[in-house]
């Protein structure tokens, strides 16, 4: 009993962060078309404003952080991603994997390749015991932080005119264009939106970890991404559902693996991921825009 | 006036055009090679590294090209060409030191360097057909994404497969390196062997698939057969670039054969001109080039008394802003996507003359 529910608290930190970076690339790709490998960057660009602001009072350094992503979120729409809008999705991805180099290879003449520790609120590293079960307090933290987040997204675009605007710009570009939605604003706070939830990301995965390092990025976005694909990329609530799914199982995968295949861990997850895109192309929730009609 | 160059095409057997691309191609890059190969020994080192890279890129461009389909997932066809090839060309003392765990039945197999590449392209294609059976009928995007996969997959098994790669301590060849002529023999093949195929008939109807995919359904085409030959085809050329890479560095990681080496593959196909045989040479061309002009800067220079300090991260800062540029700026490449026309040969075609041009 105490396993499963060790389990169950396991795979929830863990889908937590997973479903926090599944989202912020899946509302950019269902708007756009753009697989926004560059995520990974602006999450290593908060966890670096973290690690610059540490000495600060905590609600400071978690404005300037998240605040910082933000403003690189929209920046790198505008230089890079808006003279590319409209090209084909490969031409896209490319350049979101251009910009993600140049970031990474921008922050090495900075900050050098070298890892950094950044302790923030020592409070997280301690944790509580409940029933004989050990639960770190980032856990609950990054739980609670990620429930707060997608609470606060579902609202925003249900209840708020440009969240509507966001919802029918992903249905269908073109005519929500024709009704009177303003591309780039649309598109523009799609990206606010999704640096606000790498900032938040980012602040948490430093909680978690205490290291910054200029490649930190990579295994969020390559996990986020993941969790988007199997979700149904484009999908919201598809992102979500995908990055619970995806902490099951790298969770499952860590517990059952015997000792001398643990190593495979990825491999064994990445496989069953390309198992299901072949199996179910378009991801459990399939988006009706996902196939051109004829 | 106009007639008689007409007439003399015409005469042209079929072939001739591809083969005169072909050697055209070969002759840029051997002239740049004889350039590279009488300088210093870094740019002797550069100019290997630049062939090895691009057999790589034109392998590539074989179905990238081809398709318009991105695929991540080439490198790790490239890593199982490289391991194949240490395993079995590394000596029988150092196999017994760096992988004592390795079956028995590969303990007396010794191969040359050409019949390792061979073998090489061989095994990475016969990986590469497997993964080709699902991802092939996936739509361009999934396709891509798919690769991702694979080569995060790859890579993972490569850093914790210890009895046969040594995991993340990598291998170490202990043959001698292949010179740089044999080098450029193999990059002059996979040159001819993408100017064939992009004018085969399952070539073109690949073009066409990329053109237009729902055009191309109606018209017959089986889309996911073409795609699949040019993914087995391309698969076997890296492999082959896998090998050289393993030969000719002598040494080899994991990390050889993940996302940093992918970027620059890819940019170089960008940069060059994603839909032609030419932007695959010339772009390899332009941006080794560029990378090599960017280390040196890299490293420090001294200006007269201007001293500008090693910036570490330079080159690949550098390299990615090159293919920003080159994607908003002439997202065809520098190419246009187009081969390289053949000055002396005045090719017009019937239109044009009609028209009285």
């Amino acid at each position: 009993m105490r396993a499963v529910l060790q389990f169950l608290v396991d795979s929830l930190t863990a889908g937590s962060f997973y479903a926090l970076f599944a989202l912020g690339i899946a509302l950019i790709f269902g708007i756009m078309q753009l697989v926004n490998f560059a995520h990974g960057e602006l999450i290593m660009a908060g966890a670096y404003a973290v690690y610059l602001t540490q000495d600060w009072p905590w609600p400071l350094m978690l404005l300037v952080s998240v605040g910082t992503v933000v403003l690189l979120a929209l920046l790198m729409e505008r230089v890079a991603f808006r003279p590319v809008r409209g090209a084909s999705p490969a031409t896209l991805l490319i350049t979101s994997f251009a910009v993600s180099f140049l970031l990474q290879n921008l922050a090495q003449m900075i900050f050098t390749t070298l890892p950094k520790s950044a302790d923030i609120l020592p409070a997280f590293r301690r944790s509580v015991s409940v029933g004989g079960l050990t639960i770190g307090w980032i856990s609950i933290v990054t739980v609670i932080c990620t429930a707060v987040l997608l609470g606060g997204l579902a609202v925003f675009v249900r209840r708020t005119r440009i969240g509507v605007q966001m919802r029918a710009a992903a249905e269908d570009f073109g005519m929500a264009r024709l009704c009177g939605v303003r591309a780039n604003r649309v598109i523009a706070t799609a990206f606010g939106i999704g640096g606000l939830l790498a900032g938040a990301g980012a602040v948490l995965l430093v909680g978690q970890t205490g290291g910054v390092s200029i490649t930190m990025g990579l295994a969020p976005v390559l996990f986020g991404f993941t969790a988007a694909a199997v979700g149904g990329l484009g999908s919201l609530p598809g992102a979500v559902v995908g990055g619970y799914l995806l902490g099951i199982g790298t969770t499952l995968l860590q517990q059952l693996l015997p000792y001398g295949l643990a190593g495979y861990r990825d491999a064994f997850l990445f496989l069953g991921v390309f198992g299901l895109m072949a199996l179910r192309p378009g991801g459990l929730f399939r988006v009706a825009t996902a196939a051109e009609r004829v | 006036m106009t007639g008689e160059p007409r007439r003399l095409a015409a005469r042209l057997p079929g072939p001739a055009r591809p083969l005169a691309l072909a050697v055209g191609l070969c002759a840029i890059v051997a002239v740049a090679t004889l350039v590279g190969d009488s300088g210093a020994p870094r740019l002797v080192r550069a100019t290997g590294t630049g062939l090895i890279m691009l057999v790589l890129v034109v392998g590539l461009s074989m179905f990238i090209g081809n398709s318009g389909i991105f695929s991540f997932g080439h490198l790790a066809f490239m890593g199982v060409g490289a391991y194949t090839t240490a395993i079995v060309t590394m000596s029988d003392v150092q196999r017994r030191f760096q992988l004592p765990g390795l079956p028995g039945w590969l303990a007396g197999l010794h191969l040359s360097g050409p019949a390792a590449a061979l073998l090489s392209g061989l095994v990475a294609m016969v990986f590469a057909v497997l993964v080709s059976v699902p991802v092939m009928r996936l739509s361009g995007l999934t396709a891509s994404l798919a690769t991702v996969a694979v080569l995060i997959a790859v890579h993972s098994v490569f850093q914790t497969w210890d009895t046969v790669t040594r995991g993340s301590a990598g291998l170490i060849l202990d043959a001698d390196p292949p010179r740089i002529s044999v080098l450029l023999g193999w990059a002059c093949l996979a040159v001819l062997a993408a100017v064939v195929f992009r004018q085969s008939r399952v070539g073109l109807r690949l073009a066409a698939t990329r053109e237009d995919e729902i055009a191309a359904r109606a018209l017959g085409i089986r889309v996911w057969w073409e795609r699949g030959l040019a993914f087995a085809g391309s698969a076997f050329i890296v492999g082959v670039a896998g090998s050289l890479f393993a030969q000719y560095f002598g040494s080899l990681n994991p990390d050889s054969f993940y996302l940093n080496i992918t970027f620059t593959a890819l940019a170089m196909l960008v940069v060059g001109g994603l839909t032609s045989v030419s932007g695959a040479v010339l772009g390899t061309l332009a941006v080794t080039v560029a990378l090599e002009g960017l280390r040196a800067v890299e490293r420090g220079v001294h200006l007269g008394s201007w001293e500008v300090p090693s910036r570490p991260g330079l080159t690949e800062v550098g390299l990615a802003v090159l293919l920003l540029i080159v994607l908003l700026a002439r997202p065809s490449g520098l190419t246009g996507g187009r081969e390289l026309r053949i000055p002396f040969r005045r090719h017009r075609d019937p239109a044009a003359t009609n028209r009285g041009e």
